[in-house]
């Protein structure tokens, strides 16, 4: 048995690591507010899941078990106030798609209204 | 049947009545998971010329073929990055509930055990948050079925399927085109 | 060619009257998904979302798979079909010894095929009985009336596709792009053409914000709109005489009565500006070819036929019928009800729209039945309910028909299915019907047999059997056949190609829909249809009309419409929503289409809401003077101040309707009740 550790300096809070992880040891627990990634364990050794996953490499293994949680404030959307990603996320995408992070702050819902308003609009 | 390079899906959205058959018969076409949500008229994705969700993401799990704009199953690691880069929100997700394996659970700390799980020790479940988009309707197309589903169904002919070089001369087009990138994202390549 | 290829068979969908098609793919006797038929004439293969919900439908868990009985004490058991069909037969004869035939009653259905129509109508009269019915008489039935008598025939006179060919397009009571979606494509074709259109209705709804204009009136004044538009045609100069002359009689009436309207009071009743009646008179009177479409907005009123007949005057008066593009559109509802009127399922008249106190015609059909001659003076629907209470009517069978939720006025329907001697209902769900029925027996539905459907073009398909009945469910027709053997009417229980060369026989305009021609055929044939070599008739009355000398009439109403003008506040308006289907039998058990509308809600205007402290989501008391039903309000300037709106497809809404019929053709003023609204405090 074996541990993982997220570094959250590096973790952009996206949820590849939960999606990939078969045993249900790392969760994702989500409110308005927060996402919290939940790490509630000790691996099986052979395990790479959600190491090969991580965009960013932020999951390191070799500590010891210990229980961990991330915790990332969900940025707000501008139009409507519902809650889209967090933060590191949009920065994440600002700087790979060179786009400015204020135009990424609209949750998906607004964006797909948008879409249509637009041209109703005229 | 138009081969796959030449078409692309056109929206009209004034022809929309809102009636969700597209959501519908896309859905079913999808294994039960629709690739359209409709906000006053259909939203799916645009198989964009410089599509944003390829330039964020890591894994290459999306790729142009033909024209269409596709989603690799087996790439996907499902984070969700690609959602908030789309500028039309036209990546959808759908949530699973899949069943932990009882030799699969590996050894937990209790404390932690009884906050998060309520007093139970193993969870028996994980919901996993899977990410889709429109395929163009690659496997009809495969099957040698001219339009994709949305495009069939659609009651009011607001989804159109078109010749890419017929509708590249339509006026409307063009001028929908040009106001929506304009309204949205200030990016060019985005395309309706 | 509609064989089956690789497990695929073409269907007609079992929803709307549109008759659309679609492929059923079926795989090891279920059906597992659909395809898009992009050939068909009725909408080139697009199928609304009721349409889509196919497969969920044909799959659907609660289906009804065996004959059940009920107890006294309210238990139900099952039991054989032998001891279904002879518990029924017996207690069906041992009820017309006791009482006479008289005393029985038959519901029809617009649901099942024209074949089961036929045999269940011919089995009621052969037994005995006049009173058959269906649900037409809570839709259609001034239509059938009213555009009978101008026209010659009640149904539409072009087909929906013929819609893209008008310049301009009158929309007045209906709502297609939520109850007949796919029309939505054709008006939209002509509107692209440069049409232009025009909505009626005191809603505002999807169909509405297509037209380029809205008249947004106030309930019960569609008779005086259309006075008031037919004048100002007159006063501009603009109807045409030519055709008036050649083609119609009975204008001089009609004109001396439109010649007393004041345009500028009716438009002050009427709730719209003058300017909006104008433009309608000019646009819809001088377009080279215009339509008139129509549906409940007009039937479901308390002159419902005088407002049908209105129609017909406007489409005569500027000889705008007959040709392609110019027409009069009722659209009927049910993927079956054109058929199930066409069959003589309906109290006043046989098959073929014979009626039934004509005593040579119907004798004539006897004959053709090998009997002397047949009843007459039948009750309909709405009277049947009343003729139970008064304690005339002791056995009720329902086929494919929902009276408890579809009739106005619940309780009273519920009071007079309780104090039946017998009542069998014969249907694919326990719906609240059947919930009071001492004898329920398990249909196949559409896709589990074959026959042909009637959609509202008057375009008769054949849908073929796609896979099995579950368990011991059974077609109607079986069921039906087998009974009227165990009542002595018939030797051998008929096949439904058998019944369509009796229907040949017996309905002039069916002469030439043989099985042979619509079973090879995907877009069927459209009547009248006279003899196997006639093609059809797409477009009605291009060179006479169906009355006895040719000519269309007018129809003056001598009714002072003026009494029908709403009670707002509060007027209670009911109606459909896109994903459901009427009684909500069927819809409301599919989540694939209960997700987008799983409740129902009341549709109050904001100001109204406000001053009786109304919040968006509150609960609300509804009361008439039938009932008081809680809902949710929904507040949203999609209605008038002073209307509100409820969609029918949930048990409690016609709880609070009242009766209120028509005189001619005793259909329920659905449109319009007298309503008060309270805020339910917690």
């Amino acid at each position: 048995m074996k541990g993982i550790l997220i570094r959250k300096d590096l973790c952009i809070g996206c949820r590849a690591c939960a999606s990939a992880c078969e045993h249900g040891i790392i969760q994702i627990e989500e409110t308005k507010e927060f996402r919290k990634i939940i790490v509630s364990g000790s691996c099986p050794d052979e395990c790479k899941n959600c190491k090969d996953v991580c965009p960013t490499e932020a999951i390191i293994g070799e500590k010891p078990t210990s229980p961990q949680e991330v915790l990332f404030r969900l940025t707000l959307c501008r139009r409507c106030g519902m809650p889209t990603a967090p933060e590191p996320m949009l920065n994440f995408i600002s700087r790979r798609m060179n786009q400015p992070l204020f135009e990424l702050d609209l949750c998906i819902t607004c964006r797909q209204q948008l879409m249509w308003e637009a041209i109703r609009e005229r | 049947m138009q081969s796959m390079a030449s078409w692309k899906i056109f929206i009209n959205p004034e022809r929309c009545i809102g009636c969700h058959a597209c959501e519908m018969a896309c859905e079913q076409t999808h294994g039960g998971a629709s690739n359209i949500k409709v906000q006053c008229a259909p939203v799916f994705c645009r198989h964009c010329e410089v599509p944003p969700c390829i330039t964020v993401c890591y894994r290459n799990a999306i790729e142009m073929r033909n024209g269409k704009i596709l989603l690799i199953k087996d790439l996907c690691t499902n984070c969700g990055i690609c959602i908030f880069a789309c500028p039309f929100g036209a990546i959808m997700t759908t949530t699973i509930t899949r069943r932990i394996e009882p030799k699969e659970k590996a050894h937990r700390d209790v404390p932690l055990l009884s906050r998060l799980f309520g007093g139970k020790i193993f969870p028996k479940e994980r919901q996993i948050v899977l990410v889709h988009k429109c395929d163009g309707c690659v496997e009809r197309a495969e099957a040698g079925v001219a339009r994709p589903a949305c495009a069939a169904t659609c009651p009011s002919g607001a989804i159109e399927c078109k010749d890419i070089a017929q509708a590249s001369s339509s006026k409307r087009i063009r001028t929908y085109e040009v106001h929506l990138v304009t309204h949205l994202t200030h990016r060019e390549g985005t395309s309706l | 060619m509609m064989e089956k290829k690789n497990n695929k068979v073409s269907v007609i969908c079992p929803y709307c009257g549109a008759g659309c098609r679609f492929e059923l793919i079926v795989e090891n006797g279920k059906a597992i998904g659909i395809d898009y038929e992009p050939d068909h004439p009725v909408a080139l293969g697009a199928l609304c979302p009721k349409g889509n919900s196919a497969v969920e439908l044909l799959n659907h868990p609660e289906r009804l798979t065996f004959p059940i009985m009920r107890e006294r004490n309210g238990k139900t058991r099952r039991i054989t079909w032998d001891e279904a069909l002879q518990f029924v037969a017996n207690k069906l004869r041992q009820i017309r010894e006791d009482f006479g035939p008289d005393a029985v009653g038959f519901l029809a259905s617009a649901k099942v095929s024209n074949e089961e129509n036929y045999l269940f109508q011919k089995l009621a009269r052969l037994f005995g009985s006049p009173h058959v019915d269906h649900c037409a008489r809570l839709c259609h039935s001034p239509s059938i009336v009213a555009l009978s008598r101008a026209l010659g025939s009640g149904a539409m006179t072009n087909p929906i596709s013929d819609l893209e060919n008008s310049r301009c397009i009158l929309i007045i009571g209906s709502n297609f792009s939520e109850n007949h979606p796919i029309v939505s494509r054709w008006v939209l074709n002509a509107k692209d053409r440069g049409a232009f259109i025009i909505a009626v209705d005191p809603r505002k709804t999807p169909t509405t914000e297509i037209a380029h204009i809205h008249l947004m009136i106030r309930p019960g004044t569609d008779g005086i709109l259309l006075n008031a538009i037919m004048a100002q045609i007159l006063r501009e100069g603009l109807a045409n005489y030519d055709f008036i002359a050649s083609r119609t009689e009975g204008f001089e009436h009609l004109k001396d009565k439109l010649r007393q309207i004041d345009i500028i009071k009716a438009a002050k009743q009427v709730g719209v500006p003058v300017g909006d009646i104008v433009i309608t008179a000019r646009k819809y009177a001088t377009s080279p070819s215009s339509a008139i479409v129509y549906c409940m907005g007009i039937t479901q009123h308390r002159y419902g036929t005088d407002y049908a007949a209105s129609c017909a005057n406007m489409a005569l008066l500027c000889g705008h019928i007959g040709r392609s593009g110019a027409g009069i559109f009722p659209l009927r509802g049910q993927n079956n009800v054109q058929g199930a009127s066409d069959m003589g399922a309906l109290a006043e008249f046989l098959p073929g729209y014979v009626r039934t106190d004509d005593v040579e015609k119907r004798q004539n059909v006897a004959k053709l039945w090998g009997c002397d001659d047949l009843p007459s003076g039948g009750l309909s629907v709405t009277e049947i309910i009343g003729a139970i209470l008064d304690g005339k009517i002791k056995a009720l069978f329902v086929m494919g028909e929902n009276p408890i939720v579809s009739d106005p006025c619940s309780a009273e329907t519920e009071k007079a299915l309780s104090m039946l001697d017998l009542l069998v209902v014969q249907d694919i769900f326990m719906t609240e019907t059947a919930n009071f029925a001492h004898v329920v027996l398990p249909a196949a539905m559409w896709a589990e047999k074959s026959g042909s459907y009637t959609n509202t073009e008057r375009r008769v398909q054949w849908s073929p059997k796609a896979l099995n009945p579950p368990n011991e469910a059974k077609s109607d027709l079986w069921i039906i056949g087998n009974l009227g053997k165990l009542l002595g009417l018939w030797e051998i229980p008929p096949q439904p190609e058998d019944i369509l060369r009796e229907i040949n026989l017996a309905i002039p305009f069916y002469g030439g829909i043989t099985p042979e021609r619509i079973a090879t055929s995907k877009e069927g044939l459209i009547w009248p249809c006279l003899d196997e070599n006639h093609p059809g008739t797409s477009i009605l009355y291009s060179e006479k009309f169906h009355r006895e000398n040719g000519r269309a009439t007018f129809v003056t109403s001598e009714v002072d419409f003026e009494a029908s003008i709403s009670h707002e506040p509060f007027s209670l308006i009911t109606g459909r929503v896109a994903v459901h289907y009427n009684s909500g039998s069927i819809t409301r058990k599919l989540p694939s289409l209960l997700r987008y509308t799983p409740n129902l809600e009341l549709t109050i205007h904001p100001s109204d809401a406000s001053e009786l402290g109304i919040k968006d989501g509150s609960t609300v008391l509804v009361k008439t003077a039938k009932g008081t039903v809680e809902t949710v309000a929904k507040v949203s300037s999609s209605v008038r101040q002073g209307s509100v709106f409820m969609p029918f497809h949930f048990p409690e809404t016609n709880r609070l309707t009242p009766k209120d019929l028509d005189p001619i053709a005793r259909i329920p003023s659905f449109k319009d009740a007298k309503c008060r609204l309270l805020r339910k405090d917690k």
